[in-house]
């Protein structure tokens, strides 16, 4: 019984190996779209964790990373704490500020929660453009180059290894929270409320505790943001943008930890595919207008239709065909 | 034996290091061969603002062409590769990656968005990549100017001043009132600043009113009333096309008939086609010409001809003329630097061009602490439905 642990062992070897060295063979572009990537995953596995897992119709994750995002970087400019302080303390000040939806949405439920959050990052943009004296307004807020001990970190290749660090913490300090009975009280609400609070579950509590973790990924995401791209603005963190976040949850995985990944992946990649596919092979004089959110709807509606828990679930009956002969017990991110 | 080793290993690497240094000798800037010129741009080619875009790509880009039918630039062809940001800076940022180290261009030029710009100007800046000519102004881009960042258009303090200075010398116009609608932002309070600062200097105007909106606003009712019942007589709308068209269609249902004006940024036929005929009588600054109403200018007529010979069914609109104009001032540095092109070489020749003559902008002038190509505009007004030159 040794063998396939000792096999995954290996697998989970190689894999680190690969993502480690990875970067030193691509271009500034790729990794950029990588680095890209892995901030909008980490956005997405706290929406998953509130929306996915807890039931909770909300759409204003990007809101709660543009906090965080400018909690970051006033924190780096005006109190000049390094980004490995910044961004986590920003992630906790997101939580902590995230009450003031939090509070609200105890008592909605669906299409109400859904209309108001869209609501609240509206307000919550006005604001960022609005109080130019804090946030840099529409002109957008500079920040200066993350540095450690002295050294400057501001290369595409270094920030790969900052966003590898925080999603793989983020990652398994969900998995974890899942596990525990945090998580399971965040997934029996979401399942059914009332049935929950019938097994004694306090449901504002962890409604409010799934807002929360919410917040503090959404923080983090936007404070790695802020510290990555040095420059800031309203325009970085749109509905838009909140609705991209919400398709690459829904294509990945309702619910699903390793489906967050690949909705980051999803969500960066998406318009550099389509710009590929328009200058290859139709040309530049084909006007592909809002080619990306129509494309975007569309997959939506397929998802939805033919592959309903998304690609994570694709990927897990692949992997258990593929190796039922060595079934395990646990399953890996449920 | 080991002796003729020795001297053959040690020739081996006098040669190398000597063929290594003739190369890194010959090794040039990025984006220039020979043969060819590569030159990358980001424009707003897809989105609610794309015909700013799709325009001026192909203003540039046809202009391109036949500058490569007549033989190109000392003997250089130009590949000219644009790019999508979608008015997403991010984006922008992934775009202009792209274009430094796959495509490996010379310069950039033509790019739209002073957002987009700033943001890429984290990665175009710190590869010195120089942008030539963009399409789009803002302060922060000229202040504290760069090096390698050269921009023509005026900003919309010099056009407001530009204005406010012609309409002090009209009987009809010496001692207007004057109210402003501004865009919350640096974008919309420099048109503000540009207004009073230019009615300060003439004691018999004044500006009565001064409302403001947040950018994406869609509804002035209350702006316009307050300006209104501020008793002015002009309306000053600082910001973008779609939204002047608003407030005008605004001030039509409340009855109210001030002189409008704008700048550049609003200052095209889309005015007219959305805000229709309650924009009669208005005046428009602009950094260049109105094709429309200048169909018989011989510059005009010339970029037409060049438009149309590549893009027959492209409207010859302000985008697009745009597009031409930052594409033949582009061309001229390109000329200017010689055969021997390198990115300092065109940073000199553009420090050096006085009083380049386009037709379509005003004349363009750089200098060495200079990187303000044009002062000065062109001032319109709506008659009959069109725009008509008066300066």
């Amino acid at each position: 019984m040794n063998a396939p642990l000792n096999r995954n062992r290996i697998l989970w070897a190689l894999l680190a190996i690969c993502l480690l060295l990875i970067p030193l063979g691509m271009s500034n572009y790729l990794t950029y779209l990588i680095n890209l990537s892995g901030i909008y995953a980490i956005a997405i596995i706290g929406l998953n964790i509130l929306m996915g897992r807890g039931g909770q119709m909300f759409f204003g994750p990007v809101a709660l990373m543009a906090m965080g995002a400018y909690g970051a970087a006033s924190l780096a400019n005006h109190l000049n704490f390094p980004f490995y302080i910044s961004i986590p303390l920003s992630g906790v000040i997101t939580s902590i500020l995230s009450l003031t939806i939090a509070f609200p949405a105890l008592r909605l439920r669906g299409l109400y929660l859904a209309m108001v959050s869209v609501g609240y990052h509206f307000i919550l943009e006005q604001i960022i453009g609005g109080w130019d004296s804090f946030t840099g307004g529409y002109n957008g807020l500079n920040l200066k180059k993350a540095s450690l001990g002295g050294i400057q970190l501001a290369s595409d290749k270094a920030f790969y290894y900052i966003i590898l660090l925080a999603v793989v913490l983020c990652f398994l300090g969900a998995r974890n929270l899942m596990k525990m009975r945090v998580g399971r009280a965040i997934w029996a609400l979401g399942q059914d409320p009332v049935a929950a609070s019938i097994q004694g579950i306090n449901v504002t509590s962890y409604k409010i505790a799934a807002f929360m973790v919410c917040a503090f990924y959404c923080g983090i995401s936007g404070g790695l943001l802020a510290h990555y791209l040095r420059y800031i603005t309203p325009y970085h963190f749109t509905i838009a943008i909140a609705i991209m976040l919400l398709v690459g949850m829904i294509v990945g995985g309702w619910g699903s930890l390793g489906g967050s990944i690949m909705g980051g992946f999803f969500v960066t990649f998406l318009p550099e595919v389509i710009g590929f596919f328009k200058d290859s092979f139709l040309g530049a004089s084909v006007a592909l207008y809002d080619a990306q959110e129509t494309i975007s709807g569309i997959l939506i509606i397929v998802v939805v239709i033919f592959i309903p828990k998304g690609l994570a679930e694709w990927v897990k009956e692949f992997k258990s065909r593929w190796s039922y002969h060595q079934r395990e017990g646990g399953d890996s991110d449920r | 034996m080991k002796k003729s080793l020795l001297v053959t290993v040690i020739s081996g690497i006098i040669v190398g290091l000597g063929c290594l240094g003739i190369s890194l000798a010959m090794a040039g800037d990025p984006g220039v061969t020979k043969t060819t010129i590569k030159i990358g741009s980001n424009m707003i080619l897809t989105g609610s603002a794309a015909y700013w875009g799709q325009g001026s790509d192909k203003g540039a880009r046809a202009y391109y062409t036949y500058i490569n039918e007549m033989g190109g630039i000392h003997g250089r062809k130009i590949e000219f590769i644009n790019s999508d940001s979608q008015f997403k800076p991010a984006q922008a940022v992934a775009a202009i990656k792209k274009l430094i180290e796959k495509d490996e261009i010379f310069i950039l030029m033509g790019m739209q968005s002073s957002v987009c710009i700033l943001a890429a100007e984290k990665v175009f800046g710190e590869a010195g990549v120089p942008l030539i000519a963009p399409i789009t102004m803002h302060r922060q881009l000229v202040d504290p100017p760069r090096k390698y960042l050269f921009v023509v258009f005026t900003e919309y303090w010099d056009q407001a001043q530009y204005m406010v200075d012609y309409m002090a010398k009209e009987a009809r116009w010496k001692n207007l009132k004057f109210a402003v609608i501004y865009q919350d932002d640096d974008f919309g309070k420099e048109g503000l600043a540009g207004l009073e600062d230019g009615v300060k200097k003439y004691p018999s105007m004044q500006v009565v009113a001064k409302e403001s909106f947040a950018p994406g606003a869609k509804d002035f009712s209350s702006q316009v009333l307050k300006c209104k019942q501020s008793g002015a007589q002009g309306l000053f709308l600082s910001c973008v096309t779609a939204q002047a068209a608003m407030m005008i269609k605004e001030a039509e249902k409340i009855g109210w008939k001030p002189l409008f004006m704008v700048h550049s940024a609003t200052a095209d036929d889309k005015l007219i086609e959305l805000a229709g005929p309650a924009t009669e009588g208005a005046l428009g600054v602009t950094n260049v010409v109105i094709p429309s109403s200048e169909k018989d200018s011989p510059p005009v007529k010339k970029a037409t001809e060049i438009i149309h010979k590549y893009y027959p069914d492209q409207a010859i609109d302000v985008p697009t003329i745009d597009g031409i104009a930052m594409a033949m001032i582009t061309v001229e540095g390109l000329k200017k630097a010689g055969p021997d092109l390198t990115r300092v070489k065109l940073i000199e020749a553009l420090e050096n061009m006085k009083n380049f003559e386009t037709g379509l902008v005003p004349p363009v002038t750089f200098g060495p602490n200079n990187r303000q190509g044009c002062r000065g505009a062109l001032l319109y007004q709506i008659q009959g439905g069109k725009f008509v030159r008066l300066k």
